[in-house]
């Protein structure tokens, strides 16, 4: 049995259409959730299998005993995690410590390192590229740092109370209402291009 | 049973543990650090996937088959369910790849659905406000006020506010135009007033691109002085024996 490429186009325009359609025409809404539950079902499917397949690789790598502490380590923490919550709840007292304790801090840190990082990151910019660009990226990045609070006590209200919010409320808000159209266009045209067959990410 | 306040210390006691050794990144990756990023991806993997089991999984396939069995149902009920179930069971073939072509049409329905709703998003929750915004640049209310009030420079800032919004904005979508005039057997050139306005945009972009670094750059900040105090907090604890 062959339900490679006109199968699968067929259902993934025939599918999208229908969910299109149902947003502009409130007679389809009814099949449009319908499909929505089913859609979600699959989402929630595709995530488990996703883990499945974490689960897969990495006790493969543990039987090929290649770099076996962290995946013994990934493993236990998954499934552990995995039991816990859903055996009571995401909601109780097991869940919320795992959440708490052992998720929480490592995601915050995480973000605390990302905070160092950007700024060596930005340092190492200036340092290697000085074109227009860079200058002013560099520029309005010092303008807003120095305008986002007191520095050292001392409050310069120059930028905090003109440059900063200028930049904020004027210069950039423009640019940010032209990316964000940018980005609405180009997910609009790659959904069409789905939608007519051109891109197929589905193994057709 | 473990009394909870002693759950309560020692998951303080571990939370600092897994901050110092996160933050200890900073000095160059090291074998804990990669154990204590693998304890947070399987974490919060198992999480994600219970939390998908628990909602989705259990109240949409599990339990309306626990009920078909126990009281029967309509026939369209049991279409319904049908549908899902095998639905669910053509992904589950994608596990092996010498079965993963089943689902393809599976993968089909969710990339299908995904690019309508994309569309559908970008359009209502995009594109279309963002153009009614865009039609509002210019304060007229406030314009109007400054005027009648005799506040001529005022009046004169809000439109030129309006114009550099608007500059920014159609110079920012010139940037990534590439359309260009064929000419002959020459190189293709782009329309020296698009060219122009790329370039203005490029400065805007710049603009831009350094407000949304500082944006999550002090979300980073927040992050780390909201550690440090934490890890303060705990030593201060521990020494004190508070």
């Amino acid at each position: 049995m062959n339900l490679r490429a006109p199968f699968s186009t067929a259902v993934a325009i025939g599918f999208g259409l229908l969910v299109l359609l149902g947003i502009f025409i409130p007679d389809l809404a009814d099949l449009r959730n319908r499909i929505l539950n089913w859609a979600m079902l699959l989402a929630a499917m595709a995530l488990l299998l996703g883990l499945l397949n974490l689960f897969q690789v990495h006790y493969q790598r543990i039987r090929a005993n290649e770099r076996s502490v962290y995946s013994i380590v990934l493993i236990l923490a998954m499934v552990v995690t995995f039991i816990v919550t859903l055996l009571q709840g995401s909601d109780s007292a097991a869940a919320e410590w795992i959440f708490n304790y052992l998720v929480v801090p490592i995601e915050t840190s995480l973000m605390a390192v990302l905070a160092i990082s950007l700024t060596l990151a930005a340092a190492r910019t200036f340092q290697h590229r000085t074109d227009l660009m860079n200058l002013v990226f560099i520029g309005t990045l010092l303008v807003l740092l120095l305008g986002a609070g007191p520095l050292f006590g001392m409050e310069l209200p120059y930028f905090t109370r003109v440059l900063s919010p200028y930049i904020n409320n004027v210069l950039a808000l423009g640019a940010m209402r032209g990316l964000l159209m940018g980005v609405a266009l180009g997910t609009i045209t790659t959904g069409v291009r789905i939608l007519i067959g051109a891109d197929r990410p589905y193994g057709a | 049973m473990i009394p909870a306040e002693l759950l309560t210390q020692a998951g303080l006691i571990l939370a600092a543990a897994l901050t110092l050794v996160t933050l200890s990144y900073i000095f160059g990756d090291h074998p804990v650090f990669r154990i204590v990023l693998h304890l947070f991806i399987g974490a919060a993997a198992g999480y994600a996937g219970a939390i998908a089991v628990q909602d989705v999984i259990l109240p949409q396939l599990i339990f309306p088959a626990v009920e078909l069995a126990a009281s029967g149902s309509t026939s369209t009920e049991l279409l319904e369910f049908g549908i899902r179930l095998g639905l669910s069971a053509l992904l589950l073939t994608k596990l092996s790849p010498r079965t993963a072509r089943f689902g393809n049409p599976v993968t089909a329905i969710l990339v299908g659905v995904g690019a309508a709703l994309a569309i559908g998003g970008a359009l209502q929750g995009t594109l279309l406000p963002q153009i009614n915004a865009s039609a509002q640049t210019f304060d007229l209310a406030g314009f109007d006020l400054a005027l009648q009030g005799g506040y001529y420079g005022e009046s004169i800032s809000i439109i030129l506010q309006g114009m550099l919004a608007l500059l920014a904005m159609v110079s920012t979508l010139a940037y990534f135009h590439f359309g260009a005039e064929g000419r002959g057997k020459q190189a293709p050139l782009r329309n020296i007033l698009v060219d122009v306005l790329a370039w203005a945009g490029s400065i805007f972009i710049a603009i831009t691109l350094a407000t949304l670094f500082s944006g999550v750059l002090f979300s980073g900040m927040g992050a780390l002085t909201e550690r440090l105090d934490f890890l303060r907090t705990i030593i201060t604890a521990l020494v004190g024996g508070g």
